[in-house]
């Protein structure tokens, strides 16, 4: 997986007791459709939880990570197939 | 025999498979888990990956010369650990008394459990179910009447096994089973058992204990390999 760390641009479904649902992300002026969500795991770092997503949009795999202290998304990892 | 009911869970080559669930693309393909991307020996590998002989262990080039289209994958451990404390809180659904074993491993004493899920079984396939459902891993199940028991069940059937000793399949199971089979068992005692003429679980059995107990740790007696006679410890 490729590392990217850059903050992105991303439009999110909140469900009051239900996962976060990430529905589409910009990244270097294009617009990413989510198709899938394929994994979800957290890690802590200090104080902050980290939410990770794994997501594809048909072309790629993203890690897409929340962090849940600042509420900053960031573009963590690309993996092309 | 004890009148315990006791499982043993074993996430089927763990590391690898949370990789393959994590990313689609490496489905169904032979996939090795590396230390890290300069490391040179390998921690897990999936199934699809040890149908050519790959093991736990083997050095990459090594793996290479056995699949050379092996995909590796560096170990992500943050992922691993959330994904097991998931699947450990899952089990206590089901009861209390859950063992962490290891990472991908754990034992539940499912004993006072059974009036409310009617049977081990049952607890068995709703775990390997939710678990397939949340992470899209499987598992392999052992249900026997001791941890020692229960874990020698989990590794008949792998992957996505389950199966069951009970007190009257027990000495069919054991009689020809090898010694080294038993959890606790390494190559040293299998050696000095079989310098006693042991070689199988049955002639273990029979064998006098009072000679054993001369040639043996007593602890070993006590306690069972890896504290396999005891029941399963809670959860914290």
């Amino acid at each position: 997986m490729e590392r990217i760390r850059e903050q992105i641009r991303i439009a999110t479904i909140f469900t009051p007791g239900r996962m976060i649902r990430p529905v589409w992300f910009e990244w270097r002026h294009r617009k990413h459709t989510i198709l899938e969500t394929t994994y979800y795991w957290q890690e802590r770092v200090g104080a902050a939880t980290l939410q990770h997503f794994a997501v594809t949009d048909g072309e790629a795999l993203y890690d897409l990570v929340y962090n849940t202290l600042d509420q900053s998304w960031l573009l963590n990892g690309i993996e092309v197939k | 025999m004890d009148t315990r009911v006791v499982m043993h869970l074993d996430m089927n080559s763990f590391f690898a498979s949370v990789e393959q669930a994590h990313n689609p693309a490496l489905k169904g393909k032979p996939v090795v888990v590396t230390g890290s991307q300069q490391r040179t020996v390998i921690l897990t590998a999936s199934y699809e990956a040890r149908k050519y002989g790959v093991k736990t262990g083997m050095m990459l080039h090594e793996v290479r010369r056995l699949c050379p289209d092996v995909i590796m994958v560096p170990a992500d451990n943050r992922k691993y650990t959330h994904t097991s404390s998931a699947i450990m809180k899952m089990m206590l659904d089901y009861t209390p008394l859950v063992e962490v074993f290891s990472i991908d491993e754990a034992f539940l004493d499912v004993t006072h459990s059974l009036a409310i899920f009617t049977s081990a079984e049952n607890i068995a396939y709703l775990l390997k179910s939710r678990i397939k459902y949340h992470f899209d891993l499987t598992c392999s199940i052992g249900i026997a009447p001791n941890k020692l028991l229960a874990k020698l069940a989990s590794e008949l059937k792998k992957p996505d096994g389950l199966t069951t000793i009970t007190p009257e399949n027990v000495s069919c199971i054991l009689e020809s089973m090898p010694i080294k089979e038993l959890c606790g068992i390494g190559r040293k005692m299998e050696r000095q058992l079989n310098l006693l003429g042991i070689q199988t679980c049955g002639q273990l059995g029979r064998y006098p204990v009072d000679i054993l107990k001369r040639y043996f740790n007593p602890r070993w007696w006590g306690v069972g390999p890896g504290g396999m006679a005891l029941p399963a410890r809670r959860f914290t």
